[in-house]
């Protein structure tokens, strides 16, 4: 039998990890990997602690590029699959030809920009990449910058451009911060966090107009308030990128739809991460990335594997400032048990529902998230709340 | 430096206690190796003495009206007052009520003051609830209030029972050279003769748990067995003792002479009786020794009796290990007995009789002399109470939480126009009650003599600079005397011109049957005073002391003969369906807890204010252990904690004597105890009270430890307290409250730990340094696990960085350290237990070796025991 040819479409951190998880399972086939960055697969989670200068670039990189070469792997950089064919065939924007047996997309999410017209300059852009790493690095300090978002997006990105001294206003259209992750109640630490690191925060507040002819000066909110801004990032989410996928004809909802052996609509083609879409999800984080890699690196390797959903914890990658949140942390009949530590801005706070851990959340500390999450992953019975918040298991 | 000898402040031991060097509040004392008393052995309390140094809540101003003031004007307020009353109302309408606690130099001068410049007897003492029915058995027995026997015949006995004695935890070196002779000595017997399982009797050979207050009966009993069996010693009956017979009768007609029968009537196994029949029997060399249990009685004299009875018909006093031995509970009890600091006595071991009150006149240069007894502390707070009492001063005593009948107590302070008190600390029930206040010397500052148990007068030297305006409280009455006009009367200068005054007195008994003589002791100069060393009086012609009294069979009567008193003694009211309280010591705390409790160290031993009860009862009562509970009668009310506990019987309590008001919102055994005495005595039946208990219902528990309780807090609540170190814990219970009203009455600006639950169920508030108000309170629906208070407070000033830990009040890892046994070298149950466990194979010496708990003090050697006893029975 002629030696399998896999393509794989993107060279995000799922695709990556894919890689890896493939190489260790002892995959057979031929692999080739496209990305249409420069460069090996690197941490797109560190980029802001490399904003803040806190990494070197080179530790970004997941793997160096003798890893490919060592495992066999064919790396096709700064260069993107434009056609598809799903019988067999993908071309590249050079004018590649790249034949494959299967195929994956991990064409990864891209940033939603703006949607007030403003004409296209690099001072308006999201943080996602390297190339905007390097630009935000290169953007002389004490200039005034805008983000738009209080997720997780925007808070590292503000994080990252305020240590670089830039003077940063926060503009998040919800009453709260992390306001899908975190109560109010809970994110008043967040916030206070912020402020303190010299950020200004505008909740209830969108971008109305961007003041950008010829070149940005301002942006004017909803509120009424105007802001200077030399740069404008977006981080007000992603959607997945799909438009390869709805151009080969594979069911699209809001992203690729697979099955449970991530498997899309043609049986020949695969797609995972932030461009897949399981069960009416899409995925933002990097835990179930990397969990499908390892599912569907088995699937192509020729084993049965079955993908499932896993309660993800959400964790702020923003160092001295932890923020976890884990389940369900609006439900109305849960009863809160809450530890506040305001002069030193930590905050833990337990959801529980008829005897049950369901959500908890926490600020400036990550003390207990493991036990938490393994409460709630076991839907383990709580006898002693307080106990419990305090990190004894045992009282479950 | 020179190291300081003195001799410690608290039980009617009286040991010596040698301090390194003077000047110093943080000293830790040692036993003085040179004391007759204790031989270098110190108690937990004695060896924590250094701890009650600190100047926490102290007086140190007199004050008049809540404003401090200076000694000049209060002094001056004082006299006025007096004379005041003198004049409108006469010398019966002042009072003086003192202590066992005072230097026998200040019982002096206030004794003197009253009885001889003020015309009043109304000089009572809280010696009067702690002993004063062995004073008036021993006076009508033996002549005059001699104890004849000492601490070696403890030791020397082969016998030796001990009828209402806790010796073990109220007289605790005592009971450790008790133990000791033991050891040396293996046919020597403990008997212990006490309704309650306590350690003493644990520890005993025999224990009888008779039915409370049928000691007499079966003390009786075994006179009337020992006379139908000639073992009584019919020549010494003969020669030096008068009223045998009819005595003999009584105890018959009393007790019967059907054993099983009294048995039963004691509440006793037959077999217990007889055995201890028979080894009283057996054994000549038998001590006797009783405390409060016999003293606070409706019949205490009687009681008494009953045990002096039994020494003279076997003739087992005044030699080597035979004695009838009352040991006192104060350390200067005697002291008060030897200056006549009794409403019935007028001084030195003299009564009223005209020709004593003469005499006394004579020699004091009397100007209004009192000729008739006074009244007693009852019966002085009963006339306070009725608006007879109008000057009403009470020096080194808090008779609000120790006198009977509190609400009566209550009554009185608030009745008398002018409550004079002397006294150390700023806050003590009775404080709060006081017209004037004066400022008193504290033990470590004041310069004296006291007298133990065994008649062994020793001295109390002070090492410490007075603070404030502190002054001794001789000083302090002397001051009025002259103030009064009495300019010369009360000249003294220093502390041994008082003594000499007191010692020349006491020589007027020279060449009659009285002993009490201080002769020898009535020319010490300043130096010799200074430089005293403990001595037993009387002196003999040559100086040498005298260690036991009776020797020769004289007695201290008229024709030298002992009195043999029939008595058949009355015992307590009983009730089928009320219980029986009984009160008394616990091993770590000293009366009202005004010093004691603010050692950290002597409240671990037993935090809480406690009602021992029997499981049985408080089943059907309803009682889970550690529930808060109400006890009650017609008299008052307090609010205990219940402890359950076999080592009280169906149908009894048992109460400490020292929580009052300052340590619980409605503390005090006082509050129930029936203003019932001895009709000869005076004395209080203390140990008696019927009562009702039943149990509180929390709807809240709060715990708080800090240095300041939020006022808000305490409004609707039951509280005790305690004090570590520095800060205070409060225990807080609310039976009308929920978790959200008392969280709304806090201010938490400054809080920065707060656990809570969204349903509040309970509440958590925790304010770190650097605040200026830190503290740990937590308030549930549930009982709150006390966290670990002492670790607590160090985190305070150490800082500790874990939340969790915090909150939860102890490190993790260290959940539970158990119980704390040896107070002395810190060790808790748990660590013996673990230990035993490690080794198999190890016993009581090994423990001791490894662990040092019971090697110092020896007061939890009962406990150590215990638990390597479990430890080796429990199986695996």
């Amino acid at each position: 039998m002629a030696t399998e040819r896999l393509l794989i479409i993107g060279n995000g951190m799922a695709a990556t990890r894919l890689l890896q998880e493939l190489v260790s399972q002892g995959y057979a086939g031929r692999i080739t990997v496209v990305g249409d960055e420069p460069g090996v697969g690197y941490n797109r989670i560190q980029l802001t602690p490399w904003l803040a200068d806190e990494v070197d670039e080179p530790d970004l990189d997941l793997v160096d590029r003798a890893w490919y070469d060592r495992s066999g792997i064919e790396l096709i950089s700064a260069d993107a699959v434009i056609e598809l064919d799903p019988t067999g065939f993908a071309r590249t924007a050079s004018g590649r030809t790249l034949p494959f047996d299967r195929c994956v997309f991990a064409t990864g999410a891209l940033p939603r920009l703006p949607d007030c017209p403003y004409p296209e300059q690099p001072a308006i852009r999201a943080f996602r990449s390297k190339t905007d790493g390097h630009w935000l690095k290169d953007l002389p300090t004490g200039r005034d910058v805008v983000v738009i978002g209080g997720g997780l997006l925007g808070l590292e990105a503000a994080w990252g451009l305020r240590q670089r001294g830039q003077n940063v206003t926060l503009v998040h259209r919800n009453r709260h911060l992390m306001n899908r992750q975190l109560s109010a109640a809970t994110a008043r630490y967040l916030e206070n966090a912020f402020r303190d690191a010299g950020i200004a925060v505008r909740l209830q507040a969108s971008l109305q107009s961007i003041q950008a002819e010829p070149v940005l000066r301002g942006v004017t909110l909803d509120t009424g308030e105007h802001l200077a801004a030399d740069a404008l990032i977006a981080a007000a989410g992603i959607r997945p990128n799909t438009d390869l996928a709805r151009q080969a004809g594979l069911t699209v909802e809001r992203g690729i739809v697979v099955d449970h052996h991530l498997r899309t609509s043609h049986p020949r083609l695969f797609a995972l991460g932030e461009c897949a879409e399981f069960q009416g999800r899409t995925f933002g984080l990097v835990n179930p990335a990397y969990q499908q890699a390892r599912i569907l690196a088995g699937v192509l390797c020729g084993q049965t594997r079955f993908y499932a959903v896993a309660e993800e914890s959400t964790r702020l990658k923003i160092s001295g400032l932890d923020v976890v949140s884990m389940g369900d942390i609006a439900h109305p009949d849960a009863r809160q048990i809450t530890l506040d530590n305001p002069r030193q801005r930590q905050c833990r706070r337990l959801h529980v529902l008829n005897d049950r851990l369901i959500g908890f959340e926490m600020v400036g500390t990550v003390d207990h998230a493991d036990i938490y999450q393994d409460l709630i992953d076991r839907d383990t019975p709580i006898h002693d709340a307080r106990s419990v918040l305090l990190g004894q298991a045992a009282a479950a | 430096m020179s190291a300081v000898h003195t001799t410690c402040a608290y039980c009617g031991v009286g040991c010596g206690v040698e301090v390194p060097g003077r000047g110093d509040r943080s000293v830790r004392v040692k036993g003085l190796a040179s004391h007759p008393a204790n031989g270098g052995r110190l108690c937990v309390k004695g060896t924590h003495l250094g701890d009650t140094l600190p100047l926490k809540d102290r007086l140190l101003y007199p004050s008049i009206d809540g404003r401090d003031t200076d000694w000049d004007t209060a002094v001056e307020l004082i006299a006025g007052r007096l004379q005041v009353a003198l004049d409108e109302y006469g010398p019966d309408s002042i009072g003086f009520y003192l202590s066992g606690q005072l230097l026998t130099e200040d019982y002096y001068v206030a004794n003197k003051l009253a009885k001889g410049f003020l015309g009043t007897a109304n000089v009572d003492t809280n010696s009067r609830l702690c002993m004063s029915s062995a004073v008036a058995a021993h006076t009508r027995a033996f002549g005059e209030d001699l104890v004849p026997g000492n601490y070696d015949d403890l030791e020397q006995a082969d016998l030796v029972v001990l009828v209402g004695s806790n010796l073990a935890w109220a007289h605790p070196v005592l009971f450790q050279r008790l133990q000791n002779a033991r050891q040396h000595n293996p046919h020597k017997q403990l008997i212990v003769i006490d309704p309650r399982r306590t350690e003493t009797a644990e520890a005993a050979d025999l224990h009888l748990p008779l039915k409370p207050g049928t000691d007499g009966r079966l003390l009786n009993g075994l006179l009337a067995w020992l006379a139908d069996r000639n073992q009584i010693d019919r020549a010494y009956i003969d020669t030096h003792t008068q009223g045998f017979d009819d005595t003999l009768a009584q105890a018959r007609e009393h007790a019967g002479t059907d054993l099983p029968q009294l048995a039963e009537d004691c509440g006793l196994r037959l077999a217990d009786v007889q055995s201890f029949f028979n080894t009283f029997a057996a054994t000549e060399k038998t001590v006797t020794a009783w405390s409060m249990g016999i003293n606070q009685s409706r019949s205490g004299v009687d009681k008494s009796q009953t045990i002096i009875n039994l020494h003279l018909a076997t003739g087992r006093i005044g030699k080597p290990g035979a004695a009838p031995f009352s040991i006192t509970g104060q350390p200067n009890a005697m002291g008060g007995r030897e200056v006549g600091g009794l409403a019935n006595q007028l001084a030195a071991h003299r009564d009223f009789a005209p020709e004593n009150v003469d005499a006394v006149e004579q020699f004091w240069q009397a100007k209004r002399m009192a000729r008739q007894p006074g009244l007693k502390a009852v019966d002085l707070f009963r006339a306070a109470a009725e608006g007879r009492i109008k000057v009403l001063w009470i020096l080194a005593t808090n008779p609000l939480a120790s006198m009977p009948d509190a609400p009566l107590v209550k009554k009185a302070l608030e009745r008398v126009e002018t409550v004079i008190v002397s006294d150390v600390v700023q806050h003590t029930d009775t404080v709060a009650y006081a017209d004037i206040v004066l400022p008193a010397l504290a033990w470590g500052e004041k310069d004296g003599t006291v007298t133990n148990s065994e008649r062994c007068l020793s001295r109390q030297r002070g090492f410490l600079i007075p603070p404030g305006q502190a002054k001794p409280d001789w000083w302090a009455l002397a001051r009025v005397g002259q103030s009064l006009g009495h300019t010369e009367a009360f000249a003294y200068e220093r502390a041994a011109d008082v003594f000499r005054e007191h010692a020349r007195l006491s020589t007027l008994n020279t060449d009659s049957h009285r002993q009490f003589n201080l002769t020898g002791l009535d020319s010490l100069t300043p130096a010799d005073y200074d430089n005293l060393q403990p001595v037993q009086w009387p002196l003999s012609d040559d100086g040498e002391p005298t260690p036991r009294l009776f020797s020769d069979g004289r007695f201290a009567t008229p024709d030298g003969k002992a009195r043999f008193i029939p008595v058949t003694p009355e015992e307590p009211t009983e009730s089928t369906d009320r219980l029986r309280l009984n009160t008394g010591r616990i091993r770590d705390q000293w009366h009202s807890m005004t010093r004691t409790g603010f050692a950290p160290r002597l409240t671990q031993h037993r935090r809480d204010f406690t009602l021992a009860m029997h499981p049985i009862d408080a089943d059907r009562l309803g009682i889970a252990a550690d529930a808060l509970v109400r006890v009650h009668n017609e008299q008052g009310r307090f609010l205990a904690r219940a402890d359950l506990t076999d080592t009280v019987q169906p149908g009894q309590l048992f109460a400490p004597m020292h929580w009052n008001q300052t340590f619980a919102s409605e503390g005090g055994v006082a509050q129930v105890i029936p203003p019932k005495v001895d009709p000869l005595a005076g004395q209080p039946e203390s140990k008696h009270a019927l009562v009702d208990v039943e149990p509180v219902p929390i709807a809240v528990h709060g715990l708080y430890v800090g240095f300041n309780l939020p006022t808000p807090l305490l409004d609707g609540a039951h509280w005790f307290k305690h004090h570590l170190n520095g800060m205070t814990v409060w225990q807080l219970f609310y039976t009308d409250a929920t978790v959200t009203d008392l969280r709304q009455r806090l201010n938490l600006d400054a809080t920065d730990l707060i656990l809570s639950d969204d349903h509040d169920h309970w509440f958590q508030a925790i304010s770190r340094p650097p605040t200026n108000n830190p503290h740990w309170l937590s308030l549930s629906e549930h009982p709150i696990a006390e966290p670990d208070t002492d670790w607590l407070e160090q985190q305070f000033d150490q800082g500790n960085d874990s939340m969790d830990d915090w909150v939860r009040g102890q490190p993790a890892g260290d959940l539970d350290r158990g119980k704390l046994v040896c107070t002395c070298f810190n060790v808790r149950d748990k660590q013996i237990a673990e230990y035993l466990e490690e080794n198999t194979e190890a016993g009581l010496e090994d423990v001791q070796q490894a662990l040092k708990c019971s090697t110092s003090c020896g007061s939890c050697l009962t406990e150590v025991v215990k638990i390597v006893e479990t430890s080796v029975t429990t199986p695996g």
